[in-house]
């Protein structure tokens, strides 16, 4: 699998079976890890999208979560009625960026069981990714950095180590991505997408740890050769573990 | 220990600062009854109530926490970049009072989610979830809740992984002023003695005289915009005349009762449109209940004697105020007219002065108060060495030449009509002199600090108890100011962010030397500000070199030189001199 970016949302009109007061079920739209939709209990939680018309997805990402332990049910309808399961998988304590066969429906549901604490959500994305064209030349998926702050005493004994938080950057450069993926449906995604965050999967199956909700950073700057082809495309990200 | 006090002492951990606002917000549903409000909603505040007369006051918490820390628990959001404390600072009496300012990120704010109670409400504003305007997080927050001012703010400390209910509050004030720049939101807010400023007792009042009135005239008619505020019964001042008064009649504003000429002035004519000014007589009363009373007294003067400040008395340490009024025995009480309007600051500040006793705003939230004494057996000192806790690099001392005097001159038994921070304004004086102190020998020079006493007076209790009071309170104001106090200044880690404002600490360091050219050893000093620097914790610890207070300790303590600062808070012997290893020993109270 190529690594691929999801960032459109299909989901609208959500409704839940159950909210904490202040955490309204469309806090999980706003792409903001810490304004939650959180239930009353640990019974079974659905999240509902009436999309109005039919809406193609094929991924699902999901970050700022207590869902660990969890099952994780996706399931479509055409009527609400009847609903079909697209996905079924048990939640780690991390992001979570899950693919399945494309399917278009009107209706989408969250189904969540097996919850050990009152479940919350920040950011849930459904729909269609955007795959990179083909897999970079030069790719370091993970670079973290711990920011801290230490200190020693007057005769030099260790004191505490206080970390604010764990960085994480990712670059690509992707080889030869091909002129009319690169103008014509990367570029209007970074423009579109620049400031907001978005998810990542490097490889989703084999390395669901590395997936989650990152930030487009850097520039937009594609390298042409002499024939006019877009021969690299350099891609950073950032986010925080 | 809890699973703040295991983070605090971990070797790494994430630190979490966590700011909460709480604002007004109404506790009822727009449009259900009690609420008879229709059209568009509100935003459940109060400048924006359509039936403020059902507008039901409750609060709503706003969390914040570190932009560059995870958020701790959901619904906080991660907007703190910076927090800057304007620490208190206790000083021989009133503390500096405390501030603290934030900094936050601004950010679009296209949902509303949290600060639209009917964002999402369908069947209420489906309309207004269409077509809301895009504008940024505390734009809006400000919009709705103009009515911010006074508002509480609390800052908490804690760790990533921790329970909200784990979190410490390290702080809690009173909102000043929220504004926006450049993308950014500036938070101001202060401590409970905040309260303090700007207050008058008694308020300065626009009330004047109807007519003409003789010097002997036994009632007259009142007019003004403030007439409201006239105490029932009282005494008021117009020009150099203090009148008392037993009524004043609501409809007619006419006071009735009066007593020309009052307080030993001397009565005399005034004309029509002469200023009136309310007095306030204080006491006889004790100096902590005084105190205590000028804090939590509503300001009004109708119904207060004192008024005061005003301050939740959820916020006062009342117990302090009540140990120390007793320590070691109850003072003189104190009385006195105050004729004109006093900033009660400076009123707390002259009743502090007269007792030798320190009050601020600590970080357990409250506003306490404590006798200045060097020592007082029986309380917490926490060791703070250069080995263990001292972060390098952080230390310095000054010589404490600022609170170094040589005499004190306490002016008592105020006279009438007179500036009263002038000496001139009293009728005694009692000056306490270290003539060794002002010898060539040691400074050679006279450093006097006066204390004016406008509320020490032998009007009702006897000349010679009060003549005691105020020799013995000079003579140990000077025994413990006639050497400096160093202050040293240094930086702790996280681990020991539980000291605070006024704790006793003791300090082995080499910021500051013994005569013989040692670090100091265990010496106590008392931490006289604390801030809150992120990663590390300054303190300002002010030694003392002066002789301590003798108390008899309890049988078993060792020598001096094998003695615990704990133990030390006792008496012990001196030589012939009193001196003790060349340090200054030990004086009966």
């Amino acid at each position: 699998m190529k690594p691929f970016f999801l960032a459109d949302n299909i989901l609208t009109n959500l409704t839940a079976t159950s909210t904490a007061f202040g955490t309204d079920v469309k806090n999980i739209l706003d792409r903001r890890p810490y304004t939650v939709w959180q239930g009353t209990s640990t019974a079974a939680q659905t999240i509902t999208a009436d999309c109005g018309p039919d809406r193609p997805a094929d991924a699902i990402g999901i970050s700022g979560h207590n869902l660990s332990g969890a099952t994780v049910a996706l399931e479509s309808s055409q009527d609400a009625a009847a609903w079909t399961n697209r996905l079924t998988f048990a939640a780690g304590a991390e992001d979570i960026v899950k693919t399945f066969g494309p399917v278009t429906a009107r209706y989408w549901r969250l189904v969540l069981t097996n919850l050990t604490a009152t479940p919350y959500l920040g950011v849930v994305v459904l729909g269609t990714r955007l795959s990179l064209p083909r897999f970079p030349r030069e790719f370091t998926p993970e670079t973290i950095t711990v920011e801290a702050d230490g200190a020693k005493t007057k005769t030099g004994n260790l004191l505490g180590l206080s970390i604010r938080y764990t960085a994480r950057k990712i670059q690509a450069e992707i080889p030869y991505p091909g002129n009319d993926w690169t103008e014509n449906i990367f570029r209007p995604f970074f423009c579109s997408n620049t400031g907001h965050p978005v998810f990542f999967a490097w490889d989703a199956d084999n390395w669901p740890r590395k997936s989650g909700l990152i930030r487009l950073s850097g520039k937009y700057a594609p390298s042409y050769d002499a024939l006019g082809r877009v021969s690299s495309l350099s891609v950073e990200m950032e986010g925080v573990v | 220990m809890g699973a703040f006090e295991d983070q605090q002492s971990a070797l790494v951990r994430t630190p979490v600062t966590l700011a909460v606002l709480r604002l007004d917000y109404c506790g009822n549903t727009f449009g259900v009854s009690p609420c008879t409000a229709t059209g568009e909603p509100c935003y459940n505040t109060f400048p924006t109530c359509k039936d403020r007369g059902n507008y039901l006051r409750t609060e709503k918490a706003y969390k914040f926490s570190d932009a560059d820390a995870p958020p701790p628990f959901p619904g906080v959001r991660p907007y703190l970049v910076r927090h800057r404390d304007i620490p208190t600072e206790i000083r021989d009496t009133l503390a500096v009072r405390g501030r603290v300012v934030l900094e936050m990120l601004d950010e679009p704010e296209p949902t509303d989610v949290g600060i639209d109670p009917y964002v999402f409400d369908g069947t209420l504003n489906y309309t207004r979830q269409v077509n809301r305007s895009p504008g940024t997080y505390w734009k809006k927050i400000l919009a709705r809740n103009r009515n911010y001012a006074g508002r509480k703010l609390e800052i908490y400390k804690g760790f990533a992984g921790i329970a909200e209910n784990e979190f410490a509050l390290r702080w809690a004030g009173i909102l000043d002023e929220i504004t926006t720049d450049n993308g950014n939101a500036k938070i101001e807010a202060a401590d409970p003695l905040q309260a303090l400023r700007g207050v008058k007792i008694p308020e300065q009042i626009a009330v004047e005289l109807l007519n003409d009135i003789t010097s002997d005239q036994q009632s007259f008619v009142l007019t003004g915009v403030d007439l409201a505020k006239m105490p029932d019964s009282g005494a008021c001042r117009i020009a150099d005349e203090f009148i008392r008064y037993s009524a004043i009649d609501r409809n007619t504003n006419e006071l009735s009762g009066v007593t020309r000429g009052a307080y030993g002035s001397a009565a005399d004519a005034h004309d029509a449109g002469d200023a009136l000014q309310p007095v306030v007589y204080i006491g006889p009363v004790n100096p902590f209940d005084l105190l205590l009373s000028l804090l939590t007294n509503a300001p009004d003067l109708r119904t207060n004697a004192p008024p005061g400040a005003g301050i939740d008395s959820a916020s006062i340490d009342t117990a302090a105020f009540a140990f120390w009024r007793d320590w070691p025995s109850t003072d003189i009480n104190l009385e006195g007219l105050l004729e004109d309007p006093t900033d009660l600051e400076r009123l707390i500040f002259e009743v502090l002065e007269t007792v030798d006793a320190s009050m601020w705003y600590s970080e357990r939230q409250k506003i306490t108060v404590r006798r200045n004494i060097p020592n007082a057996p029986g309380r917490s000192i926490r060791e703070v060495t250069d080995a263990a806790h001292i972060v390098g690099g952080s230390g310095k001392a000054d010589g404490g030449e600022d609170e170094r005097y040589t005499r004190i001159a306490v002016y008592w038994e105020p006279r009438r009509l007179k500036d009263q921070q002038k000496r001139s304004g009293y009728s005694r004086t009692e000056v306490a002199v270290d003539v060794d102190a002002e010898s060539p020998n040691e400074y050679g020079a006279v450093k006097e600090r006066a204390i004016p006493a406008r509320l020490v007076t032998s009007a009702s209790q006897q000349a010679e108890t009060v003549e005691e009071f105020v020799a013995s309170g000079a003579q140990r104001r000077l025994l413990r100011s006639r050497e400096g106090s160093p202050t040293v200044t240094l930086e702790v880690e996280i681990k020991d962010a539980d000291i605070s404002t006024g704790d006793a600490v003791a300090l082995t360091t080499d910021e500051v030397l013994d005569v013989a050219g040692n670090p100091i050893s265990r010496a106590v000093g008392i931490v006289t500000k604390r801030e809150d620097r992120g990663n590390t914790i300054r303190l300002n610890v002010r030694l003392y070199r002066g002789p301590r207070v003798g108390f008899i300790s309890p049988d078993g303590h060792p020598d001096y030189a094998m003695a615990t600062p704990t133990e030390r808070d006792y008496g012990y012997v001196g030589d012939d001199i009193g001196l003790i290893e060349t340090h200054h020993g030990y004086r009966i109270y």
